[in-house]
């Protein structure tokens, strides 16, 4: 791996450390969530300080670039980040959708309520 | 009650706030237990969008519940309480187990304690006795090294669900974020100065239904724990102007 791409790698992966602790800082996001970024920020460092993990990973998949390998293992984890996303998004809709639902049928128990008083 | 009222223990209003989640077997025992021997503290069970017969029991039984109609977690759901707290005025709010492991006989000693002036009350299991080795207790361990190293405080039992919280802390619990009721919380607030303190307590075995936490489970929870103490806390900022709006009658 190049000098270029591991100060790259630092760079980004400080830059949203930092970013995403702002957000917590001014309570702007749950920590649940900024859980991912803070440690794929982590392993991002790490991978640029020791390359030699890289390295090994390359030996044994027998791939030509180590570059290769670190796009492969980033794609690979936000992939499974968007997988994950999509699950909890549809979770999260569907309570939506319960939620409304119910404060709509309330609401229209508490006027047959009321009108049956009148 | 008026501030200025010299505060005894009979002048604190505590509100008992139980979180259920498909508790159906044990409820009845534990809030029942509670209403027998201790009807002077006020009681309000979450139910957590259980999938079982929590919610009809508890509502049969004539106890006083809030319904939420999805799963919110504990977090949620305890805010759910605390904001119930707050909107009532509440002196101080009891975080207690659905689940029966918790005993309302520590309830008076932890209120010893907050009148002495504490914000938050631990009923700790490891104050005077000391910690089983086990994994999970491994588990506990490491966060009470991980609050040591950052705050310069002890808490000997920080997974303890049976807390204690003044009226200061039900606010700030009820109105802001990232704040659940787990060991970060509790760093968090021990950096930002709040005084906290453990009582000697017994917990009971889970008598019915398995724990949610598996050991993948706790795995994950040890991580975003320790993450969460040791990192995230530190760059946190404690803002209390974040209040509701208040909704008029």
């Amino acid at each position: 791996m190049s000098i270029m791409l591991r100060s790259l790698l630092i760079g980004v992966s400080v830059f949203s450390l930092f970013f995403v602790t702002r957000r917590i800082r001014y309570s702007k996001m749950q920590i649940e969530y900024a859980l991912f970024w803070i440690l794929f920020s982590i392993l991002m460092i790490v991978i640029a300080v020791v390359p030699e993990i890289i390295y090994w990973i390359t030996a044994k998949l027998g791939v030509m670039s180590p570059a290769n390998v670190v796009y492969l293992l980033i794609i690979a984890v936000l992939l499974i980040k968007t997988f994950m996303m999509t699950i909890e998004l549809s979770v999260l809709e569907n309570k939506l959708k319960d939620l409304v639902q119910q404060i709509a049928i309330d609401e229209k128990e508490r006027e047959e309520k009321k009108s049956e008083m009148e | 009650m008026q501030r200025c009222m010299k505060r005894g223990l009979e002048a604190m209003r505590l509100l008992m706030v139980i979180p259920a989640y498909n508790e159906e077997d044990n409820i009845i025992r534990v809030v029942n237990s509670i209403k027998e021997q201790y009807p002077e503290y006020d009681y309000i069970v979450v139910n957590d969008g259980s999938t079982d017969h929590t919610s009809r029991r508890c509502h049969r039984e004539g106890f006083e519940i809030i319904d939420l109609p999805v799963n919110l977690g504990l977090a949620g759901a305890f805010q759910t309480g605390l904001k119930y707290a707050y909107r009532k005025k509440y002196d101080c709010v009891l975080q207690f187990d659905a689940d029966g492991q918790h005993k309302p006989e520590y309830i008076e000693s932890m209120l010893e304690k907050m009148e002495q002036g504490y914000d938050i009350v631990i009923g700790s299991r490891y104050v005077t006795r000391k910690k089983p080795a086990s994994w999970r207790m491994l588990g506990a361990r490491m966060i009470t090294i991980a609050i040591k190293l950052t705050t310069g405080k002890r808490i000997s039992d920080p997974t303890s669900g049976m807390r204690m919280f003044s009226k200061a802390m039900i606010k700030e619990f009820a109105v802001n974020m990232n704040y659940g009721p787990e060991p970060d919380t509790i760093s968090y607030l021990l950096k930002q100065g709040a005084s906290i303190t453990e009582v000697q307590v017994e917990m009971d075995e889970r008598i019915s239904g398995t724990s949610y936490l598996n050991v993948t489970r706790s795995a994950m929870y040890m991580v975003r724990m320790l993450v969460s103490i040791l990192f995230i806390q530190s760059f946190r900022k404690r803002d209390d102007k974040h209040v509701i709006m208040k909704r008029g009658g």
